[in-house]
């Protein structure tokens, strides 16, 4: 399964494993990092971090993303997009008097169905 | 619904609908961009929640059902107002870098800032609006995944879609989106984008 962000980071910059930064003109096509390559990797980034991918697909772009140097950033700055939606909207709440009148709705209904 | 039924529905319902009232009430919000008639769409959706409960089967999805008749309601209300939401869409670039599986945005933002900073700089406020300024069909399922964490299948049945056009609808919705805020930082100074050679 994919690992978390500081994993990742970690892995990266304390050159763990098997890291092959690419050359200049690798921008689409990466023959260092297997199984997938960097334009596979980046198609399915979306479904990755929607959880959408099986296991095997999930580690096959985790993977490349743990030791791809071009395509990491591009995962950490698609993470910090979606960290800052979810932000965005989280502190929202119904307010107490639309709750109230939602009851008094539901209450009157009730009245008239009964 | 039969006479019995409102008394009958009463306490299931407030068990299992009323939970959910804050997050139909953000959704409602990121659909209308306006907290009154957010409030107006949250009772509309619950009176017809109540009114049609007979027709939920308990211990399903009720937050995907409530957020269905909410949007269903808003769509309605909409219809009488087209000319507000051809207006709206206009001013989106529906096309921002839809066809590029390398993100134009991230390009930049890897060589100007690629730890993402300046996504801290940009305020709660200024997202919404970004995420009011989609056409509806992108926001609707920008909301439904990144706001509250619906999956494809998921949105596929509360908006009537495949879910082929789900992924399309998330993947344009938010490229649009990473592009008004990156340039949003750029315009505010979060980022300084050094010029680039242009290549012959």
């Amino acid at each position: 399964m994919s690992m978390s962000f500081f994993e990742r980071l970690r892995r990266l910059l304390g050159g763990e494993g098997d890291h092959h930064p690419h050359s200049e003109e690798g921008e689409v096509e990466c023959t260092t990092c297997r199984p997938i390559s960097c334009l596979e990797a980046l198609e399915r980034v979306h479904e990755y971090l929607d959880g959408e991918l099986d296991d095997a697909s999930a580690a096959d772009v985790a993977h490349h993303f743990n030791v791809c140097q071009k395509c990491f950033p591009h995962l950490r700055l698609e993470e910090r997009f979606r960290e800052v939606l979810r932000e965005s909207g989280a502190r929202d709440r119904c307010p107490e008097h639309l709750r109230s009148q939602v009851m008094e709705l539901l209450a009157a209904e009730g009245r008239e169905g009964g | 619904m039969t006479d019995a039924a409102p008394k009958a529905a009463s306490a299931d319902f407030r068990e299992e609908a009323l939970p959910h009232m804050d997050a139909v009430f953000r959704f409602a919000l990121r659909l209308s961009g306006n907290k009154d008639e957010a409030e107006d769409l949250v009772q509309e959706t619950f009176l017809r929640a109540y009114r049609s409960w007979a027709q939920y089967t308990p211990g399903t999805r009720c937050k995907s059902w409530l957020f269905t008749i909410c949007r269903n309601v808003f769509l309605r209300q909409r219809e009488r107002d087209q000319r507000h939401e051809e207006i709206v869409s206009e001013t989106v670039d529906r096309s921002a870098g839809a066809f590029d599986v390398v993100n134009p945005v991230w390009v930049r933002a890897v060589e100007a800032d690629p730890e993402g900073d300046f996504f801290r700089s940009i305020v709660d406020e200024e997202v919404l609006r970004r995420i009011q300024e989609l056409p509806e069909d992108y926001r609707t399922a920008v909301v439904l995944s990144d706001l509250e964490g619906f999956t494809y299948q998921e949105i596929s049945e509360m908006t009537g879609v495949p879910v082929g056009t789900v992924k399309s609808r998330l993947f344009r919705g938010r490229r649009i989106l990473q592009k008004a805020l990156y340039d949003y930082a750029v315009s505010m100074g979060y980022i300084r984008e050094t010029p680039r050679e242009t290549e012959e």
